[in-house]
């Protein structure tokens, strides 16, 4: 698995509060990773540690082998960002965004990234002040992919976008990944947004990781078991429970399935991933975690 | 880089070197218009304080002198531009606008991207502070000696107007950067620098060098355009004890009463009476040396607060 990023033991405290505590995981390349959690998850802290723009209190982050703070330059020259709130200078052109980013980037595609803004109908020439919350999102977006990173990193890219906006980014990203065959982290509290696009998934929550996996097979290993009402939360079977609900006659139990086939006199149902996910915010001591690796990668 | 500068510093940076142009426009101006009058005093003075050189004084002075206040004050202001227009914005505006995030993750490294600002707004603004000194320097060598001491127009010339425009820049950025926010750090800039120059001029200037007490003599007096004269004359007797004022008059009357034509010599009378008066003041020669002084303490301070912002950037994670 080729690593894109990597995180080690990461933490980073503000006085006496951890935005991010003992952060340990890996995000493989050439994938679209989600990065979900509650607001105040650490989902930005831990996407601005991977851009150099927060140092780390402890433990390790790695971007392609490179220490962000370390070797700035070399993270820099790979990694394209959209901050949350997607800051511009309001003063600027759009077509002076786009020279902003060819003056300081090295590999920076003038020609793609005007191409891409044409696409979209949004002039060169008009002020960033004046566009609308879409187009200001496509402009920070081709201002990142313009630098022609390895990695891109969004930081709730689709927040403040109305539903139309949101398709437009998504598409926009999709078909860019498709064919430059990069690798995205995008946060989001809003799982259903991620669906679509992502095919791997983080979830953060109170600034600890809770969950790291491919969404098939985290989709495939999670299911909804219905069974007569239990007292307990440890069932007869080799499944974790994440959550339970339990009425008078029966619990519901969303599970993590073990090797062995669950209960077969139960009712078992799949789970969409965002009640997975809910499963998982809801109970912040569960976690279903890859064994560790403490090797730094490159 | 320099585009980038260029860009978000071009308004800003217009205005304050317009306005440089004008004020120095308006001193050369103004030295050009003086010329005949005082090519008159060049010509009348120096052999003889007489009626018609004294009358071209008090013409110079009923045209020019009036000009002489509020250019003194026009140049002690304008170097707190560079600090609040160019200085504060230089950080604070992008906190403030989130934009840090964005410029410091594109090809570049945070480093870099402040010493390239840096380097260019803080030579931009030596160079108009340079526009400044020349402006101010021609004023002060066309004004005429027998009007004002030379070191009325210390803070106009020389070195030290780019040391107090870089001054005013260093302080802006760092307040920029310490705050984090344009229109507070712009406040600090202005009252910041008028106090620290206000300071400096008024109480730290006078004892750069501990100034020297001679006896007041002729050479002394007719010297007293160059030499900063500081405090009242001092009568005392011969041993140094200071003498009451009463006493002091006196004497004086007494030799002036006595006074028998000719050469009459007022200190000789006055030691022929057992006493001297002293004068404390600062040496005409001193003044290259208080200039270089006066440059150094606010060249020190600029690097100094723009160490200080740099830091504060370095360590921003």
């Amino acid at each position: 698995m080729n690593v894109a990023l990597n995180a080690c033991g990461l933490g980073k405290r503000y006085g006496n509060s951890w935005a991010l505590r003992d952060c340990s995981l890996r995000v493989p390349a050439g994938r679209i990773t989600g990065l979900v959690g509650p607001n105040g998850a650490g989902k930005t802290t831990l996407l601005r540690m991977a851009v150099g723009l927060l140092g780390a209190t402890s433990g390790e982050i790695s971007v392609f082998g490179w220490s962000p703070t370390e070797d700035p330059a070399l993270v820099l020259a790979r990694v394209g960002f959209v901050p949350q709130e997607r800051p511009l200078y309001s003063g600027f052109t759009v077509g002076e965004i786009l020279q902003l980013g060819r003056h300081l980037n090295p590999r920076w595609d003038q020609a793609g990234a005007a191409a891409r803004l044409k696409r979209l109908d949004i002039g060169l020439n008009r002020k960033v002040a004046h566009l609308s919350g879409g187009q200001h999102a496509q402009v920070s977006l081709a201002l990142a992919l313009g630098k022609r990173p390895d990695l891109l990193l969004l930081d709730e890219p689709l927040s403040n976008l109305d539903p139309l906006a949101r398709r437009e980014f998504m598409k926009a990203l999709v078909e860019v990944v498709a064919a430059e065959g990069l690798s995205v982290i995008l946060s989001s509290h809003v799982v259903a947004e991620l669906e679509r696009v992502c095919d791997h998934l983080v979830i953060l929550n109170g600034g600890r990781v809770q969950v790291v996996g491919d969404i098939d097979e985290l989709v495939a290993t999670h299911k909804l078991q219905i069974a007569p009402r239990q007292d307990s939360d440890v069932i007869d079977s080799d499944a974790t429970v994440i959550q339970a609900t339990h009425t008078d006659g029966q619990s519901a139990m969303l599970v993590k399935v073990g090797s062995r086939a669950v209960r077969p006199d139960w009712e078992v149902h799949d789970v969409s991933l965002e009640e997975m996910v809910l499963a998982y915010l809801g109970n912040p001591a569960a976690a279903d975690l890859p064994a560790p690796v403490m090797q730094k990668a490159g | 880089m320099i585009w980038l500068t260029w860009r978000q510093h071009r308004l800003e940076g217009l205005i304050t070197a317009l306005v440089v142009v004008v004020v120095a426009g308006l001193v050369g101006s103004l030295v050009v218009s003086a010329q005949p009058l005082l090519e008159q005093i060049r010509h009348l003075c120096p052999v003889v304080v007489d009626d018609s050189c004294g009358q071209a004084l008090m013409a110079f002075n009923a045209r020019f002198g009036a000009f002489q206040q509020p250019l003194y004050l026009t140049f002690l202001v304008l170097p707190v531009l560079s600090g609040m227009f160019i200085g504060a914005p230089l950080l604070a505006r992008e906190f403030e606008q989130g934009t840090d995030a964005v410029v410091w993750t594109q090809g570049i490294t945070r480093r870099k991207w402040l010493f390239v600002k840096l380097v260019i707004l803080g030579s931009a603004t030596i160079a108009l502070a340079g526009i400044l000194a020349v402006a101010g320097q021609e004023w002060s060598t066309a004004v005429p000696d027998n009007s004002y001491s030379q070191w009325f127009a210390f803070d106009v010339q020389g070195p030290e107007v780019a040391a107090y425009a870089l001054f005013s820049f260093g302080l802006g950025v760092a307040a920029g950067a310490a705050i984090g926010r344009t229109v507070p750090a712009m406040a600090v800039v202005l009252v910041g620098f008028l106090a620290v120059r206000a300071a400096i001029a008024l109480f730290a200037r006078r004892n750069f060098l501990p100034p020297v007490t001679t006896e007041l003599s002729g050479p002394l007096i007719s010297g007293q355009g160059q030499a900063w004269l500081m405090g009242n004359q001092q009568p005392v007797d011969m041993h140094g004890n200071s003498i009451s004022s009463g006493q002091f008059d006196q004497i004086t009357n007494a030799c002036l009463t006595s006074r028998s034509g000719g050469n009459f010599d007022l200190e000789a009378c006055w030691h022929e009476h057992g006493i001297k008066v002293l004068q404390t003041y600062q040496p005409a020669e001193r003044f290259p040396l208080f200039q270089g002084i006066e440059t150094l303490i606010f060249v020190v301070a600029a690097i100094a607060l723009l160490g200080f912002a740099v830091w504060l950037v370095r360590r921003r994670a």
